[in-house]
């Protein structure tokens, strides 16, 4: 080995190193960036004087550090093909959503046959309004809202994780009525809520109850209602029993009841209890929580003597049929299947009238019963 | 009217929320895609990359449970990007020694590295090139980054081409000053290990102090012990173990005078090719701020 050989080993095994770390994606984010902070601002500039080889390789850092391309607004060339992709997917997507609001609308079948034959033209149209308006960068991967710190990784936690529908139910309720006062207790009510429970359970089955008990512990807690919260409190724990993280569910269970008992200033932190469940509970089954959370706010507030709306049950309404949609292809009984459907239907009524709000008290009934039925 | 543009306005606003959902899966999936085809490149890493394609839904599900909202942005993938990698160990069948797949898990001294690496084979069959990992390799990138200069496009290219493209088509002169600048941090950080004072001491003594221990390793000095047992090694024996006794061998004579030639203290070298006064002043001042807090904290918990 020569001298300039040797000269040169050391950076030569220690770029090796960094770079293979790099690639590997080892290296902490904010490493990353500081190192490539100098080609961002003129990246366009620097990527134009690049050798074919170079340039892949660039981009293949940001293919594994996406967040610093969105952060400093790198946009990144699409091959053709990947632009027809691209270009695909969101039609596929507009096409869908469009076809679920068409549905929640009450049309009558002639105007719903018109609607779907143009929803295509709907679609095209809606690409064109969408990218002229340019409101979002359509294909680079940047955020519009700025309250969200160009963060993608929150839509995942929004759509799929961290929203819970009763919280949003409660919220919305406690707009127009005082929950302490309407939820009072009544044991009747709480008779009316023990549905048989057999010992046979399935995962999907699990997942409606525990977003049931996690909807009325909220709700009891809202509405401070001791003997409900108790009821709750005692379900959930016989349900965890198997779970391999029992006894710290049922520690923190312990712990929201002692502090709601102290009737202290701090407020339970139900939400540690929701991600603890969500550990849980499967990704696939994650719907059935969320249906397992509406039909406990929803069948609570029929069986109240109150004046009800429509808006009570679907006011948040693209997330109850997103959580509808999803359960489409899953494995449910047919007569779980006949009551959603029904529901969906009256959802589409403008009010709901006494016997309406009758159907709709029975058909939740039966998609409850039909749930817990299945083995 | 009105009703028909609200119509339009809430299916637009439901399409940019499903439509955002979908390119942040989209941009997992890049991720993924990125890190199997870089682990397919590594003969060692390649069951990693398999198990990573086998088990692509899986991960792409479960990776939506551990986004932790509470931390920063940068956080959150950094999370991902180790996840995925976690995942893929934890799914190997249950005979396979997974302890092989860890990438840089000894953090080895410089060196030892080039005492492995100098002669025309490594010396050592347990280290591969792969496992390489440099001790205070995190800090001493980072003092080179801040130390560049890289306002020019013509700079950033010479720099990106020494260390992530692997650019040898054409000689660059700088790409002798990142490696100077590499010599002269490890050097430092052996002064600031060994020479206790050297963290009080201003940037001329360090540099003082570096001059004469390059031209102690040139002419020999620095490892003196006679056969009869009688240490005259330079300071005591202080340096024996560090990069200048390394460099003292007779065999290393010409590189160690490279090295020095480099630096550039008289600034003789042409100024491309080799150290400027800011830049031994930058990487100085950046190793006293890295290293003498540890060094310091170290001898604090030692009494």
């Amino acid at each position: 080995m020569n001298d300039e050989k040797r000269f040169e080993i050391l950076s030569s095994l220690f770029t090796q190193s960094i770079r293979k770390k790099i690639f590997l994606g080892l290296i902490p984010s904010k490493d990353v960036e500081r190192f490539l902070l100098p080609i961002l601002h003129n990246y366009n500039e620097f990527e134009s004087k690049l050798d074919k080889k170079s340039k892949k390789k660039i981009n293949r850092i940001f293919d594994i550090y996406p967040e610093i391309a969105i952060k400093h607004d790198i946009k990144r060339k699409l091959s053709v093909f990947n632009y027809f992709k691209m270009l695909w997917l969101w039609i596929c997507v507009a096409t869908r959503v469009t076809i679920d609001h068409i549905k929640e609308i009450h049309l009558s079948p002639v105007k719903v046959k018109f609607a779907y034959a143009t929803i295509p033209i709907i679609t095209i149209l809606l690409a064109v309004i969408y990218i002229t308006q340019e409101k979002t960068s359509f294909f680079s991967p940047k955020m519009i809202a700025e309250e969200k710190k160009n963060n993608l990784l929150s839509e995942i936690i929004t759509q799929e994780e961290a929203s819970s529908i009763s919280t949003k139910m409660i919220a919305n309720l406690s707009k127009s009525i005082d929950i302490s006062k309407v939820f009072k207790p009544d044991s009747e009510i709480l008779k009316s809520k023990h549905y048989s429970f057999d010992s046979c359970s399935n995962p999907y089955k699990t997942a409606f109850n525990f977003g049931r008990f996690y909807a009325g512990t909220e709700l009891s807690l809202e509405s401070n209602n001791v003997d409900q919260l108790n009821y709750y409190i005692s379900s959930f724990k016989l349900m965890v029993e198997k779970y391999d993280h029992a006894n710290e569910i049922k520690v923190l269970l312990d712990n929201i009841k002692n502090l709601y008992l102290k009737k202290s200033n701090i407020r339970p932190d139900i939400n540690e209890l929701l991600n603890k469940l969500k550990n849980i509970i499967n990704y696939d089954e994650i719907p059935y929580f969320y249906l397992g959370e509406w039909c406990e706010i929803s069948h609570t507030l029929l069986l109240l003597d109150q004046e009800i709306s429509k808006d009570d049950f679907f006011s948040s309404k693209y997330e109850i049929f997103h959580v509808f949609n999803s359960l489409k292809d899953k494995k449910l009984k047919q007569g779980a299947k006949d009551a959603i459907q029904k529901i969906k239907e009256i959802s589409a009524k403008d009010h709901l009238s006494e016997k309406n709000i009758y159907y709709f008290k029975k058909h939740i009934e039966q998609l409850i019963k039909n749930i817990n039925k299945d083995c | 009217m009105n009703d028909i543009k609200q119509f339009i306005l809430t299916i637009l606003n439901s399409i940019n929320i499903e439509w955002n959902y979908h390119k942040s899966l989209l941009l997992i999936n890049k991720i993924i895609d990125a890190l199997i085809l870089e682990y397919r490149s590594s003969e060692r890493l390649l069951p990693i990359a398999d198990i990573i394609e086998q088990e692509k839904s899986n991960i792409i599900k479960s990776i939506k449970k551990i986004i932790n909202n509470n931390i920063s942005i940068n956080e959150q993938y950094d999370e991902i990007r180790s996840y995925i990698f976690k995942y893929a160990i934890c799914h190997f069948p249950a005979n396979f020694d997974e302890k092989q797949f860890i990438v840089g898990k000894h953090k080895v001294s410089v060196r030892y590295i080039l005492e492995d690496h100098f002669g025309a084979k490594p010396v050592s069959d347990n280290m591969k090139e792969e496992d390489i990992n440099f001790e205070y390799e995190k800090e001493v990138f980072e003092m080179i980054i801040s130390c560049v200069d890289l306002k020019k496009t013509e700079d950033q290219i010479d720099f990106f081409n020494f260390f992530i493209f692997e650019g040898k088509t054409e000689w660059r002169p700088k790409t002798s000053r990142y490696t100077a600048m590499l010599w002269f941090s490890y050097l430092i950080f052996e002064i600031l290990k060994y020479d206790l004072k050297a963290c009080n001491e201003s940037s001329n003594y360090i540099i003082k102090r570096l001059k004469e221990l390059l031209n102690d390793s040139i002419n020999g000095n620095i490892l003196n012990s006679d056969n009869d047992g009688i240490i005259t090694d330079k300071d005591g024996g202080i340096w024996n173990d560090s990069l200048f006794a390394f460099l003292s061998g007779c065999k290393r004579k010409e590189v160690t005078k490279k090295i020095l030639k480099k630096f550039n203290f008289g600034h003789i070298e042409r100024s491309n090719r080799a150290l400027l006064a800011q830049h031994r002043d930058c990487l100085i001042k950046l190793a006293k701020k890295k290293l003498c807090q540890k060094i310091q904290k170290k001898e604090y918990e030692n009494e």
